[in-house]
Protein backbone atom coordinates (compact mmCIF):
# COMPACT_ATOMS: atom_id res chain seq x y z
CA UNK A 1 0.00 0.00 0.00
CA UNK A 2 0.99 3.75 -0.92
CA UNK A 3 0.54 5.88 1.78
CA UNK A 4 0.48 9.87 1.14
CA UNK A 5 2.88 11.38 3.12
CA UNK A 6 1.62 13.83 5.97
CA UNK A 7 2.96 16.35 8.19
CA UNK A 8 4.89 14.95 10.69
CA UNK A 9 3.14 14.32 14.38
CA UNK A 10 4.36 14.06 17.46
CA UNK A 11 1.78 11.78 19.63
CA UNK A 12 0.85 10.86 23.21
CA UNK A 13 -1.21 7.92 23.81
CA UNK A 14 -2.92 6.68 27.06
CA UNK A 15 -4.62 3.27 27.33
CA UNK A 16 -7.01 2.63 29.52
CA UNK A 17 -8.01 -0.27 29.24
CA UNK A 18 -6.90 -3.97 30.29
CA UNK A 19 -5.89 -6.17 27.59
CA UNK A 20 -8.53 -8.72 26.59
CA UNK A 21 -11.17 -7.34 27.95
CA UNK A 22 -11.74 -5.05 25.70
CA UNK A 23 -10.16 -3.36 22.15
CA UNK A 24 -8.57 -0.46 23.61
CA UNK A 25 -5.41 -1.46 24.05
CA UNK A 26 -4.64 -3.62 20.78
CA UNK A 27 -6.11 -0.59 18.72
CA UNK A 28 -3.63 1.39 20.45
CA UNK A 29 -1.04 -0.87 19.76
CA UNK A 30 -1.76 -1.17 16.23
CA UNK A 31 -2.17 3.19 16.24
CA UNK A 32 1.48 3.40 17.60
CA UNK A 33 2.56 0.94 14.99
CA UNK A 34 0.99 2.24 12.05
CA UNK A 35 1.61 5.92 12.87
CA UNK A 36 5.63 4.95 13.43
CA UNK A 37 5.54 3.29 9.84
CA UNK A 38 4.88 6.69 8.43
CA UNK A 39 6.97 8.87 10.11
CA UNK A 40 5.19 10.16 13.02
CA UNK A 41 6.45 9.75 16.29
CA UNK A 42 5.09 8.08 19.38
CA UNK A 43 7.28 9.75 22.43
CA UNK A 44 5.01 7.97 25.43
CA UNK A 45 2.20 5.64 26.10
CA UNK A 46 0.76 6.40 29.14
CA UNK A 47 -1.03 3.30 30.85
CA UNK A 48 -3.90 4.35 33.24
CA UNK A 49 -7.32 3.05 35.00
CA UNK A 50 -7.10 -0.51 34.03
CA UNK A 51 -4.90 -0.36 31.21
CA UNK A 52 -2.37 -0.91 33.86
CA UNK A 53 -2.93 -4.68 33.28
CA UNK A 54 -0.83 -4.20 30.13
CA UNK A 55 1.64 -4.24 31.93
CA UNK A 56 1.68 -7.25 34.23
CA UNK A 57 4.84 -9.54 33.28
CA UNK A 58 3.52 -12.49 34.38
CA UNK A 59 0.83 -12.29 31.50
CA UNK A 60 1.28 -15.70 29.94
CA UNK A 61 -1.31 -16.80 27.41
CA UNK A 62 -1.20 -20.02 25.37
CA UNK A 63 1.10 -20.33 22.77
CA UNK A 64 -1.37 -20.08 19.75
CA UNK A 65 -3.28 -17.03 21.14
CA UNK A 66 -2.33 -13.39 20.75
CA UNK A 67 -0.02 -11.96 23.51
CA UNK A 68 -0.75 -8.43 24.18
CA UNK A 69 1.86 -7.63 26.94
CA UNK A 70 4.00 -9.25 24.44
CA UNK A 71 3.43 -6.97 21.55
CA UNK A 72 4.09 -3.56 24.03
CA UNK A 73 7.04 -5.00 25.13
CA UNK A 74 8.34 -5.74 21.55
CA UNK A 75 7.13 -2.38 20.55
CA UNK A 76 9.19 -0.48 22.81
CA UNK A 77 12.27 -2.40 22.35
CA UNK A 78 12.12 -2.24 18.61
CA UNK A 79 11.04 1.36 18.53
CA UNK A 80 12.31 2.34 21.48
CA UNK A 81 9.09 4.23 22.76
CA UNK A 82 8.63 4.98 27.04
CA UNK A 83 6.14 2.87 27.93
CA UNK A 84 4.91 4.22 31.42
CA UNK A 85 2.52 2.69 34.14
CA UNK A 86 0.43 5.09 36.93
CA UNK A 87 1.91 3.88 40.16
CA UNK A 88 -1.44 5.25 41.63
CA UNK A 89 -3.01 3.40 39.20
CA UNK A 90 -1.26 0.03 40.06
CA UNK A 91 -0.96 1.01 43.92
CA UNK A 92 -4.90 1.40 43.97
CA UNK A 93 -5.34 -2.39 41.82
CA UNK A 94 -3.02 -4.44 44.88
CA UNK A 95 0.74 -4.27 42.58
CA UNK A 96 2.25 -3.05 45.39
CA UNK A 97 1.77 -1.43 49.16
CA UNK A 98 3.88 1.68 48.60
CA UNK A 99 5.20 4.25 46.00
CA UNK A 100 8.72 3.09 47.32
CA UNK A 101 7.94 -1.16 46.55
CA UNK A 102 9.82 -0.45 43.58
CA UNK A 103 12.06 -3.22 43.60
CA UNK A 104 9.19 -5.88 43.92
CA UNK A 105 6.81 -3.40 41.00
CA UNK A 106 9.83 -3.97 38.47
CA UNK A 107 9.73 -7.77 39.46
CA UNK A 108 6.48 -7.50 38.13
CA UNK A 109 6.31 -5.91 35.17
CA UNK A 110 7.21 -6.57 31.68
CA UNK A 111 9.87 -5.65 30.00
CA UNK A 112 10.10 -2.41 28.25
CA UNK A 113 7.79 -0.72 30.94
CA UNK A 114 8.74 1.55 33.99
CA UNK A 115 7.06 2.83 36.87
CA UNK A 116 6.15 6.45 36.85
CA UNK A 117 3.55 9.20 37.84
CA UNK A 118 0.70 11.39 36.65
CA UNK A 119 2.49 14.17 35.72
CA UNK A 120 4.54 12.24 32.82
CA UNK A 121 0.84 12.05 31.06
CA UNK A 122 0.21 15.58 31.63
CA UNK A 123 4.18 15.98 30.26
CA UNK A 124 3.56 14.38 26.85
CA UNK A 125 0.47 15.64 26.42
CA UNK A 126 1.93 18.95 26.52
CA UNK A 127 4.72 18.43 24.16
CA UNK A 128 2.45 16.33 21.52
CA UNK A 129 0.64 17.74 18.56
CA UNK A 130 -2.02 15.40 19.23
CA UNK A 131 -3.08 13.17 22.44
CA UNK A 132 -5.69 9.94 21.77
CA UNK A 133 -6.78 8.05 24.84
CA UNK A 134 -7.43 4.47 23.78
CA UNK A 135 -10.28 2.25 26.04
CA UNK A 136 -12.01 2.87 28.89
CA UNK A 137 -15.33 0.92 28.51
CA UNK A 138 -15.49 -0.34 32.11
CA UNK B 1 3.55 25.81 27.74
CA UNK B 2 0.28 26.19 28.57
CA UNK B 3 -2.36 23.86 27.26
CA UNK B 4 -5.86 23.91 27.79
CA UNK B 5 -6.88 20.43 29.00
CA UNK B 6 -10.98 19.62 29.11
CA UNK B 7 -12.04 16.60 31.60
CA UNK B 8 -15.54 14.84 30.29
CA UNK B 9 -17.21 13.50 33.22
CA UNK B 10 -19.91 10.79 31.62
CA UNK B 11 -20.32 8.57 34.55
CA UNK B 12 -22.04 8.52 37.95
CA UNK B 13 -19.67 8.87 40.93
CA UNK B 14 -19.19 5.85 42.96
CA UNK B 15 -19.27 2.97 40.82
CA UNK B 16 -16.09 2.36 40.50
CA UNK B 17 -12.68 4.15 40.75
CA UNK B 18 -13.30 5.95 37.59
CA UNK B 19 -14.22 9.37 39.05
CA UNK B 20 -11.24 9.27 41.58
CA UNK B 21 -8.58 8.81 38.78
CA UNK B 22 -10.38 11.54 36.51
CA UNK B 23 -10.25 13.82 38.96
CA UNK B 24 -6.39 12.82 39.96
CA UNK B 25 -5.66 13.46 35.86
CA UNK B 26 -7.46 16.22 36.45
CA UNK B 27 -5.69 17.87 39.24
CA UNK B 28 -2.24 16.82 37.87
CA UNK B 29 -2.82 18.52 34.96
CA UNK B 30 -3.81 21.67 37.03
CA UNK B 31 -0.41 21.42 38.98
CA UNK B 32 1.41 21.76 35.90
CA UNK B 33 -0.06 24.90 35.53
CA UNK B 34 -2.13 24.12 32.64
CA UNK B 35 -5.29 25.84 31.70
CA UNK B 36 -8.41 23.07 32.80
CA UNK B 37 -11.66 22.78 32.27
CA UNK B 38 -14.70 20.14 33.54
CA UNK B 39 -17.56 19.36 32.00
CA UNK B 40 -20.34 16.82 33.29
CA UNK B 41 -22.32 15.30 31.07
CA UNK B 42 -24.77 12.35 30.85
CA UNK B 43 -24.76 10.47 34.33
CA UNK B 44 -21.37 12.29 35.23
CA UNK B 45 -24.15 15.52 36.05
CA UNK B 46 -24.73 12.68 39.23
CA UNK B 47 -21.07 13.49 40.28
CA UNK B 48 -22.19 16.79 41.87
CA UNK B 49 -26.06 15.56 43.07
CA UNK B 50 -26.21 17.78 46.54
CA UNK B 51 -27.28 15.42 49.64
CA UNK B 52 -25.13 12.01 48.55
CA UNK B 53 -23.99 10.41 51.86
CA UNK B 54 -20.98 8.54 50.66
CA UNK B 55 -19.54 7.61 53.85
CA UNK B 56 -22.38 5.16 54.66
CA UNK B 57 -20.72 3.04 51.81
CA UNK B 58 -17.20 4.09 52.60
CA UNK B 59 -16.86 6.23 49.51
CA UNK B 60 -15.25 9.32 49.19
CA UNK B 61 -16.72 12.85 49.45
CA UNK B 62 -16.73 13.99 45.73
CA UNK B 63 -18.25 17.24 46.10
CA UNK B 64 -15.98 17.98 48.74
CA UNK B 65 -12.86 17.47 46.33
CA UNK B 66 -14.80 19.20 43.58
CA UNK B 67 -15.07 22.17 46.02
CA UNK B 68 -11.40 21.95 46.71
CA UNK B 69 -11.03 23.10 42.82
CA UNK B 70 -10.55 26.77 43.33
CA UNK B 71 -7.43 25.98 45.36
CA UNK B 72 -5.80 24.50 42.35
CA UNK B 73 -6.81 27.61 40.25
CA UNK B 74 -9.77 25.08 38.33
CA UNK B 75 -12.67 27.53 37.45
CA UNK B 76 -14.40 26.06 35.03
CA UNK B 77 -17.03 23.36 35.74
CA UNK B 78 -19.45 23.27 32.85
CA UNK B 79 -22.57 21.13 33.68
CA UNK B 80 -24.28 20.33 30.44
CA UNK B 81 -28.54 21.42 30.70
CA UNK B 82 -29.82 18.50 28.83
CA UNK B 83 -28.46 15.62 30.79
CA UNK B 84 -29.68 18.02 33.79
CA UNK B 85 -32.95 18.19 32.83
CA UNK B 86 -33.37 14.64 30.88
CA UNK B 87 -32.36 13.23 34.64
CA UNK B 88 -35.16 15.17 36.65
CA UNK B 89 -32.62 17.48 38.13
CA UNK B 90 -32.08 21.40 38.48
CA UNK B 91 -28.75 23.71 39.05
CA UNK B 92 -29.91 23.68 42.38
CA UNK B 93 -30.16 19.88 43.34
CA UNK B 94 -26.45 20.56 43.23
CA UNK B 95 -23.99 20.87 45.57
CA UNK B 96 -21.81 23.61 43.81
CA UNK B 97 -22.35 26.26 41.75
CA UNK B 98 -21.76 25.51 38.25
CA UNK B 99 -21.63 26.60 34.68
CA UNK B 100 -25.08 25.12 33.08
CA UNK B 101 -24.07 24.86 29.47
CA UNK B 102 -26.77 24.21 26.64
CA UNK B 103 -26.00 21.49 24.39
CA UNK B 104 -25.62 23.48 21.37
CA UNK B 105 -22.20 25.35 23.73
CA UNK B 106 -20.49 22.19 24.32
CA UNK B 107 -19.24 21.92 20.39
CA UNK B 108 -17.31 25.52 20.48
CA UNK B 109 -16.39 24.65 24.01
CA UNK B 110 -14.54 21.52 23.13
CA UNK B 111 -13.18 23.36 20.20
CA UNK B 112 -11.40 26.25 22.25
CA UNK B 113 -9.22 22.70 23.75
CA UNK B 114 -5.79 21.60 23.04
CA UNK B 115 -6.38 17.99 25.00
CA UNK B 116 -10.01 16.67 25.98
CA UNK B 117 -10.55 13.37 27.84
CA UNK B 118 -13.17 11.21 27.77
CA UNK B 119 -12.82 8.10 29.13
Amino acid sequence: MVFQRVKQLKFALQVNSAPYSSQGSETAYRFARAAMQLGHEVDRVFFYFDGVYNALGYSAPPEDEKNVVGLWTTLAVQKNIDLVVCVSAVQRRGWAHTESDNEFLQGLIAKGFRISGLGQWVDAAIKADRTLTFGGDF
Amino acid sequence: MTSAFLFVFSRPPHSSLHVQEMLDLTLTAAAFDQNVSLLLIDDGVYTLRAGQKPESRECRDICAIFDSLEIYDIDCVYVEKESLVSRGLRSGDLGLAVDILPRSDVGPLMRRQTVIVNV
